[in-house]
This record gives structure tokens, C-alpha cells and sequence, in this order.
């Protein structure tokens, strides 16, 4: 068990802090893209007349007829109403506008949290299917880690509140992996179960082979509810549709009746067959406000009679499936649970980073005599414990350097700050393996700078700083500012707590002798 | 959120806390760190008993707030962050858990 728990962790450490971080940031990724792409720092109104606001600039727009027109309503946390559409030669768009008044939105050209942070966290930004891949294989080593600690752990009761910071560095950093492993167990071990069952559809194709004969279509039938996508277009120009708001407020009473009366809004609008003869209108809702669990619930309208002409909502052997879906997905209006999500994962991150941190000093105790191997250990935790904050950071300072309209050739705006993100994270392991042991002071207080770099351009850049963002009410970028203010802080912490540790050490001499009575793996 | 939404998670929140606070103190090893008293067997079951209530009744406010749905979510999350409050307290300062150390001895003591 210890063996299996060593190595597993070594190998996959990094991996695993890379997706537990990006994972915690991801909780709030529609924040991170209020203070990535400012233009979406605008209040929501109550309710959005798609009538007014959508329709007309819809049949301007002239989508393709036939063609399928994608609505996404404004929400709280995306307060933008989004159309995809496919112009008269096929071409695919995307349009934002403003609830309010119906203006465009012309958003910064980032991919900030709903994308880059969020990809990366299941496929780290890796073209093709081997990210995917590498990110199942590191979930269910985080399971089987999870499991093994608990069986290498014997003392799992005794020990349960027990940290020593002021033992020895390995004793304190053993007693910290532990606490923040065993306060949060059924976090760790839920968390990547349900992730790789997100994508089961990529890990287990036989998923789809066996029940449906590898038929997607039947298995999307079932499961996602698209039978409606049998009907074809008939070919010939049919009326505009003029009216989509009573459709939407007739599924939300449907859905609100099936709910015991908690009200159920729907995410998005999709007029199939636009402008055809067999134009259809489904509307949708995928993420439940209060429930945990996840899935399309669907009602289908014929825009001509108004009559409803199918409805779907998730078969009762989906349950709970749908629940350890919804508990990944957190699209649920509950803002103390999002925040102990969030804290919840940074605890991950502690727990595997100190995992690792515990090796290297026992590696690096056990390898005096081979400073390249020493070197390459400590590059490689450095790296993947400050170097992936310093990245983010980074990410979020090139948000705000980057003019709104720069491109280069062939090259667009939001890749420029994913380079920063890389390019810096490159060079945290670089200078880690240049510096040696002082690299961990010099990235926290390298995050500290960069935190309130962050902060500070936002002032600069957009005006909206805490005190003004609170003002207008703009609550996620105040919270966001103040979040990185005090990740600035906890990181000078730090420096000055390694700084301290280092002029003791250097005084006192070499650390030597037993190292107290650590646990030791079973076999 | 209403007020009753807020208050019952608040104390969900606080009797997760206290709970936790109670099964550390029903240590010995963690009852000393506090008190530097020795605990007695009879006031042991009483601290360990009254800290699994207090979950229990933190539980219980979760699923009268949210469902069992949401419950099943928030009291594991409230406990993490109630033991890892408590876990650095007594790390770092202890005898701020004594109130209830004392509470506990002179219910004990009876």
C-alpha cells in the first residue's frame, strides 16, 4: 500500500495539482470571465424579453434557412444573452448582447475561466484525446491514492486533528497532507469518481456499443432527449417566429409544477429548422438552481399552433448518475456551497502539494550525494506547487497588459495570454532548477507581486476597483480583487516564514539524526 | 438569501464547528493541550457524546434547509471546515478551546 501510494503520487503529483488547481479556479470560472472580459461586468435584469430583445436582431442577422439558431438566456453569473447562428453561406457565429438594452456585446477576445481554466482541467490544454486520457488516469489514481492513504494512515482517528507545525519540516508536512486528506475524504475521493463519469461517453465507449449497438443516436435519444431531431426541414420558407417568450414561460410553469414549486428557469432556446416550414422551438434546461442533480429537461413547441409536441425529461435510472454529475458540474444556486467547493479544493491542492513536498525531502535527504537528481526533484515540485500560481497569475496580468484589439498573424489575442500562462510556468520549473532550495521564497514572493499586479491593473485598466466594484454592485470582481489581495498577503507569509526557516538552518547547521517516529509504509 | 436561510446554515456552520471542537477535546492527548488537566472517563463519553450530536443536529439543519440532495454536500463540506478550525487552534493556541473545556468539566463533574 505505501509503495503503491509513493509512487503513484510522485509520478502524478504534478498532473494532479495542475487539474485540482485549475479545478478550484473553475468553481469560479463565470467570475473569472467578469474580470477577464470586463464588458461583461453588467447587472442582470429580472426578467429578459427575448421577444424585443432577440427576435428582431435574430431575423436581421438572416440566419441560413433550416438552419438550427442556438438562444442562451442571461443569466446571473453570465449576464449576456448568447446567439449561435450559421449565416446564409453555412458560416458558424457567435453573438453576446446586452439584456438591458439589446446593444452588442463586444467582448474581450479572452478565454479566461469558461474556457482555458476549465479545458485544462480536464484535457490541460493537449490537442486531440490524450489530455482526456491522461486526466482519467490520473483520477483514478487519485482514488486509488485516496484509498491506500487511508489504509497506510492507521492511526486515521487518533491522528485526525493532529498537526505539529512545529516539528521537524517532514513530521509537520506529513501531519499537514494528512489533516487536509482526512477532513475532506469524501471531497477527494467524489470529486475525480464523478469527473471521469462526466466523460464516460470518451473512457468506456462500450457505454454506447453495448446498450445501443454503438447507435449514438438512440443512446442521445434516451439519454439526452434529441428524438425530437427527426423532424426534417421541409425544404420551403415558413413564417418567422415571432414570439418565444410564452414558450419559455409555459416550460418554466411545467417544470416549475414538477419541481413542488421551486421556480425552474431555462438555460437556453434552440429554434430548430429556422424560418422553415418544420421549424420547431425546444426549450431547455440542463442545470437545475435548486437541485444537484444535472440533465436535459426539454419542451418541445410547435411555433405555429403554440402546442407543445414533446417534452423530455431525464429517466428516473439516470438519478444518480445526474446527482455525482451535478456535484462536479456546480451550476446549482447555492453560493456557500460554491465557496466551500472552493476551499474544499484548495485543501486538494494542499494535500497532494505537501504530499509531494514530504517526498522531496525525503528524497532529497536519501540522494545528498547526486545534487542533479536532488535538483530535478525539487525543479519538479517547485514548479508544479508555485509555478502553476505564478502561471494563472500571469494569465490574469496579460489579460489586462494585452490592448483589446491586438492580433498577430495567425495568431488571436486569447492565445497570446495562454502562451503567458506557459511561458512563465515553463520558466518557474527553469529557475527552480537554477536556484535550488531558495526557489520556493523567491515564486511566493513572485505570486505576492503578481496578485496585486493583478488587483492593481484592474484599477488602471477598468476603474472597477473593490471599493467602486462594491458601488456598482459588481460583487464577483470586488470578491476576486480581495481574494487575490489576500493570496498576496498569505504568499509574502510565507516567503518571510521560509525565509526564517532558512536562517535558522543555516545557522544551526545540516539537519541530521532520526527524523521521530514516522509512519512507515506497510510493506 | 432570506434570514432563515442564512441563520440556519450559520448554525449549521457553528454546531459543526462546536461538534468537532467536542470529539478533538474527547482526546486526552488534545484535552491536556487544553486544560493541562487529565480527562476523566466519565466526562470523556460526555464531550464525545455531545460532539456527535452537535453534527447530528448540524446535519439535520442542512437537510431541513436544502434537501437531502444539497445536505448530502454542505454537512461534509461544514465538518471539513469546522476540524480544520479546529485542528489549528490547537496547533497554535489551544486555550482558546478552554471555555468549552470548562463547560464540559463542570457538567462532568457532577
Amino acid at each position: 500500500m505505501g509503495w503503491l501510494h509513493t509512487w503513484l503520487g510522485v509520478a502524478l503529483s504534478a498532473i494532479l495539482i495542475a487539474i485540482f488547481w485549475t479545478g478550484t479556479l473553475t468553481v469560479f470560472d463565470k467570475e473569472i470571465d467578469k474580470w477577464m472580459k470586463p464588458e461583461l461586468r453588467v447587472p442582470t435584469p429580472e426578467t429578459v424579453a427575448l421577444d424585443d430583445v432577440v427576435l428582431p436582431r435574430l431575423a436581421a442577422l438572416e440566419p441560413k434557412q433550416g438552419s438550427l439558431v442556438w438562444i442562451g438566456r442571461a443569466r446571473e453569473r453570465f449576464p449576456a444573452i448568447q446567439i449561435y447562428y450559421d449565416d446564409a453561406e453555412g458560416a458558424p457565429h457567435e453573438l453576446l448582447f446586452d439584456p438591458r438594452t439589446g446593444e452588442r456585446l463586444e467582448l474581450t477576445d479572452s478565454h479566461a475561466g469558461t474556457i482555458f481554466f476549465f479545458r485544462f482541467h480536464f484535457m490541460l490544454h493537449i490537442p486531440g484525446f490524450l489530455g482526456y486520457w491522461i486526466v482519467a488516469l490520473a483520477a483514478m489514481a487519485m482514488m486509488a491514492l485516496v484509498v491506500s492513504g487511508i489504509f497506510i494512515h492507521r492511526k486515521i482517528f487518533q491522528d485526525f486533528f493532529t498537526f505539529r507545525p512545529k516539528k521537524k519540516v517532514r513530521r509537520s508536512t506529513l501531519d499537514f497532507h494528512n489533516l487536509t486528506a482526512v477532513i475532506a475524504l469524501p471531497f477527494h475521493f467524489l470529486l475525480p469518481l464523478s469527473g471521469v463519469l462526466i466523460l464516460i461517453a470518451v473512457y468506456f465507449p462500450w457505454s454506447i456499443a453495448v446498450p445501443f449497438g454503438g447507435d449514438a443516436e438512440q443512446f442521445e435519444a434516451a439519454l439526452l432527449g434529441y428524438e425530437h431531431q427527426k423532424i426534417d426541414a421541409a425544404g420551403e420558407p415558413g413564417q418567422p417566429i415571432k414570439a418565444i417568450d410564452g414558450f419559455v414561460a409555459q416550460a418554466e410553469e411545467i417544470w416549475k409544477a414538477e419541481e413542488d414549486g421551486a421556480p425552474s428557469k431555462a438555460d437556453w432556446v434552440a429554434i430548430f429548422n429556422f424560418n422553415d416550414g418544420n421549424s420547431y422551438v425546444v426549450v431547455e434546461r440542463y442545470f437545475a438552481d435548486r437541485r444537484v442533480a444535472i440533465g436535459p429537461h426539454q419542451v418541445v413547441f410547435d411555433p405555429r399552433t403554440g402546442d407543445i409536441i414533446d417534452q423530455f425529461k431525464p429517466l428516473p435510472v439516470h438519478n444518480a448518475s445526474n446527482w455525482l454529475e451535478g456535484l462536479h458540474w456546480i451550476q446549482f444556486d447555492h453560493w456557500p456551497l460554491r465557496w466551500l467547493y472552493f476551499f474544499a479544493g484548495l485543501s486538494g491542492c494542499a494535500m497532494i502539494a505537501s504530499g509531494l513536498v514530504f517526498w522531496m525531502h525525503a528524497r532529497i535527504k536519501k540522494a545528498q550525494d547526486d545534487p542533479i537528481s536532488v535538483r530535478v526533484v525539487r525543479a519538479i515540485s517547485v514548479g508544479s506547487v508555485t509555478g502553476i500560481i505564478l502561471a494563472s497569475g500571469a494569465f490574469l496580468v496579460a489579460n489586462r497588459l494585452i490592448p483589446k484589439d491586438l492580433a498577430f498573424e495567425g495568431l488571436h489575442r486569447h492565445d497570446l495570454e495562454i502562451w503567458a500562462f506557459f511561458l512563465v510556468w515553463i520558466a518557474t520549473f527553469a529557475h527552480a532548477a537554477a536556484r535550488g532550495k531558495s526557489a520556493w521564497r523567491d515564486q511566493s514572493i513572485a505570486i505576492a507581486i503578481i496578485a496585486a499586479a493583478a488587483v492593481v491593473l484592474n484599477w488602471i485598466t477598468t476603474g472597477d476597483h473593490p471599493i467602486a466594484a462594491v458601488g456598482a454592485s459588481i460583487w464577483s470582481v470586488a470578491i476576486m480583487d480581495l481574494i487575490m489581495l489576500l493570496g498576496s498577503g498569505f504568499a509574502v507569509w510565507t516567503a518571510m516564514r521560509l525565509q526564517k526557516t532558512e536562517r535558522i538552518r543555516t545557522r544551526s547547521g545540516a539537519q541530521g539524526g532520526a527524523l521521530g517516529a514516522l509512519e512507515r509504509p506497510a510493506e | 438569501m432570506s434570514a432563515l436561510a442564512v441563520s440556519s446554515l450559520l448554525f449549521a456552520a457553528a454546531f459543526a464547528f462546536l461538534g468537532c471542537a467536542s470529539l478533538a477535546l474527547s482526546q486526552s492527548r488534545n484535552w491536556r493541550a487544553v486544560t493541562g488537566a487529565t480527562l476523566l472517563t466519565s466526562t470523556q463519553r460526555t464531550v464525545r457524546l455531545t460532539g456527535w450530536v452537535l453534527l447530528i443536529a448540524a446535519l439535520a439543519l442542512c437537510i431541513a434547509r436544502d434537501g437531502v440532495g444539497f445536505a448530502a454536500l454542505t454537512w461534509p463540506l461544514l465538518f471539513a471546515a469546522g476540524a480544520f478550525v479546529v485542528a489549528m487552534i490547537l496547533s497554535f493556541r489551544p486555550r482558546l478551546l478552554k471555555p468549552a473545556a470548562r463547560l464540559y468539566g463542570s457538567i462532568g463533574s457532577q
